[in-house]
C-alpha cells in the first residue's frame, strides 16, 4: 500500500508538472479526491486479467 | 387542466392524418414549458423561432401532399452538449456561454429533424456530464417532476426532467456511466443507452470518449423504437461509430414483439447493494419475463472501478487546459475530481482498459444462453436535492457516485440497454434490460413485453 504521503508528494509534484498552480487550500481537496481514486485503482491494478486482455486502440465491445 | 399526454407516434400519425398539425403541436408545446419550467429547470435554452420556422415547413409539405416522415411535427429537444447551430454548446458549463455558436446540428439532431422532428430546446445536465444528480452550479438543478424537492438524475437529467414532465414526448441524452438509465429510473420513463459504437457522436461535446454514448428517452416502447431507428447509421466522422448498415428495431418489434426470451436475472453485486425496493422492481420485472434462473457476473465491482479510472482519465485528460486557465470559472462540483483525472498515472488507465476487455470477454459468455439480462437501473428512487449520503448493504456511501452502482459495469464493456419504468406505488424507479452488443432488437422486446403486461409504465407527472 503506497503511503498517503507518498501520494501527496506525487499530487503535488505532478500538478506543477502539468503546469496547475494551485494553493494549498486546492492542492489538499485535488490530493484527497486523489487518494480517494489511488483506492479505487489499487482494485483495478491487483487483477490480473491475463495475457490476452490487452487494451484495444479503439474499443470495440 | 393540461391536455392528456400523446405519444410521439401518436402525434405523427394526427399531423399525417391531418387531424393537427406540426404547427400547433409546436406551440402547444412550447405552451406547456412556459408554464412549467420555471420549477422543473429542464430546459437550457428554448429554440422558438427555429422551432416554429420548422414546423411550417413540414405543414408545407403535408398540404403540398407529401409523404411525411415517420415522427413528422413531434417536438423534441437535446441534452445541451448536443451541437444545435446557433447556439454555443455548453456541456453544462457557463465557460462555454463564450464560445462560438454551433455551425451545425450534431449529426443525431440533423437525423431527428430528417425523420420530421421538430427541435423545441437545449436542455440541462451535470456540468461536462460528470455527476448523477444534474445539481448544476451555474444553471441550477433539474427538478424531478414526481417530487420537485427531488433530483431528476443525472447527468442528462433536463432530458428526463423534460419526458417525465410531459413538456415534449421524446428527448437525447448522453450515457457515459449511467447519465440515460439513471435519470430515466428516477424520472419514470424509458430510456436506451443502444451498443457502444451504434449511434453517431459528431456534434456532441465528449466526456470520455471511450465510454460516451447518445440515445433517446421516451414515454413508451415504440417511441424509443422509433427514435433510435431514425438516428442509426454509419458516420466516418465518429471514428468509434461501426460501419454496420439500419437494423430496425420497429419492424423486429412488429416481426418477433410476442417471440419468447431467455431471461436471467442478475444478483450477487445487484441484490447486495439493491435498497429492498430496487430488488423488488428487478424481481417483478424478471418474474414477468418468465426468467428463472439468477446468475452472478464475475468481478462487476472491479469493473465499475475500471470504469471509474478510465473516466478520471479521460475526463482529466479533456479539461486539463480549461482547468489550468480557468479554475475559478469550472463547476465546483467536479473540478477537483476532473483535475485529480488528470493526474492519473498511465499504468492504471492501461490496467483498467485489461480489466475491462477481459469483463466484457466473460459477459460475453453469458449470453451464449441468455438473451436478455435484467438488473435494478438505480439502487434508490430519487433522493432529495443536496443530499451527500446513502445507506446501502449496511455501509454509509457517498450518494452522488453510488446512483451509478448498477449502470456503470454495464456501460463500461458497452452492452445495450433499455432503462425500464416499472409500475409501482411511491416514487418511480426503473430496471435495465440488458442485451448482447448489436442486440438492442432484444432488450426493446424485453421491454415491450413487459409494457403490454402492464408491469412496465411511464407516469407523466401531474397527467
Amino acid at each position: 500500500m503506497i503511503s498517503d504521503t507518498s501520494l501527496d508528494d506525487y499530487v503535488a509534484v505532478t500538478a506543477r508538472l502539468q503546469g496547475f498552480a494551485l494553493d494549498d487550500e486546492r492542492l489538499a481537496r485535488v490530493q484527497a479526491v486523489f487518494r480517494r481514486n489511488a483506492g479505487i485503482a489499487q482494485f483495478v491494478m491487483t487483477f490480473d486479467p491475463g495475457e490476452t486482455a490487452e487494451p484495444a486502440p479503439q474499443f470495440r465491445p | 387542466m393540461s391536455a392528456p399526454h400523446r405519444t410521439a407516434l401518436t402525434i405523427a400519425a394526427a399531423v399525417a392524418r391531418g387531424e393537427t398539425t406540426a404547427s400547433a403541436e409546436v406551440e402547444a408545446a412550447l405552451a406547456r414549458i412556459a408554464a412549467s419550467d420555471g420549477v422543473i429547470n429542464a430546459f437550457t435554452a428554448v429554440t422558438a423561432d427555429r422551432a416554429r420556422h420548422e414546423a411550417a415547413l413540414v405543414d408545407q409539405r403535408r398540404v403540398r401532399g407529401d409523404r411525411l416522415p415517420p415522427l413528422a411535427g413531434v417536438p423534441f429537444a437535446v441534452k445541451n452538449l448536443f451541437d444545435v447551430a446557433g447556439l454555443s454548446t455548453l456541456a453544462g458549463s457557463r465557460l462555454h456561454e463564450r464560445r462560438l455558436p454551433a455551425e451545425r446540428d450534431a449529426v443525431l439532431v440533423a437525423r431527428m429533424q430528417a425523420a420530421g422532428a421538430v427541435l423545441v430546446g437545449a436542455l440541462n445536465m451535470d456540468a461536462y456530464a460528470y455527476g448523477f444528480t444534474t445539481e448544476n452550479t451555474g444553471y441550477g438543478p433539474a427538478r424531478n417532476p414526481h417530487d420537485t424537492a427531488r433530483s431528476a438524475g443525472g447527468s442528462s437529467g433536463g432530458s428526463a426532467a423534460a419526458v417525465a414532465a410531459g413538456l415534449v414526448p421524446i428527448t437525447l441524452g448522453s450515457d457515459t456511466n449511467g447519465s440515460i438509465r439513471v435519470p430515466s429510473s428516477l424520472c419514470g420513463i424509458f430510456g436506451l443507452k443502444p451498443t457502444y459504437g451504434r449511434l453517431s457522436r459528431t456534434g456532441s461535446f465528449p466526456f470520455v470518449a471511450s465510454l460516451d454514448h447518445l440515445g433517446p428517452f421516451a414515454t413508451d416502447v415504440a417511441d424509443l423504437a422509433a427514435c433510435y431507428d431514425a438516428m442509426q447509421g454509419p458516420d466516418p466522422a465518429d471514428p468509434a461509430c461501426a460501419q454496420r448498415p439500419v437494423e430496425s428495431a420497429r419492424s423486429a418489434l412488429r416481426r418477433d414483439a410476442g417471440h419468447p426470451l431467455r431471461v436471467a436475472r442478475l444478483g450477487g453485486y445487484f441484490d447486495h447493494w439493491a435498497s429492498p425496493e430496487a430488488r423488488a422492481v428487478s424481481m417483478r420485472a424478471a418474474e414477468a419475463l418468465g426468467a428463472h434462473r439468477t446468475i452472478e457476473l464475475p468481478e462487476v465491482e472491479r469493473a465499475r472501478a475500471a470504469a471509474f479510472v478510465i473516466s478520471a482519465a479521460e475526463g482529466g485528460a479533456l479539461h486539463r487546459e480549461t482547468l489550468q486557465r480557468d479554475y475559478d470559472g469550472f463547476e465546483p462540483h467536479n473540478r477537483d475530481r476532473f483535475l485529480a483525472g488528470a493526474l492519473t498515472p498511465a499504468n492504471w488507465y492501461l490496467q483498467a482498459q485489461k480489466v475491462r476487455a477481459w469483463f466484457a470477454e466473460q459477459v460475453r459468455a453469458v449470453f451464449a444462453d441468455v438473451d436478455v439480462l435484467v438488473a435494478p437501473a438505480t439502487p434508490v428512487a430519487a433522493t432529495l436535492l443536496g443530499e451527500e449520503w446513502i445507506e446501502l448493504g449496511g455501509e454509509r456511501l457517498p450518494l452522488r457516485p453510488s446512483l451509478g452502482l448498477f449502470t456503470q459495469p454495464i456501460s463500461c464493456i458497452g452492452l445495450p440497454v433499455t432503462a425500464v419504468p416499472i409500475a409501482s406505488p411511491g416514487l418511480p424507479l426503473g430496471v435495465q434490460l440488458i442485451a448482447a452488443p448489436w442486440r438492442e432488437d432484444l432488450c426493446l422486446r424485453a421491454a415491450l413485453q413487459l409494457e403490454r403486461a402492464g408491469v412496465a409504465r411511464c407516469v407523466i407527472a401531474g397527467g
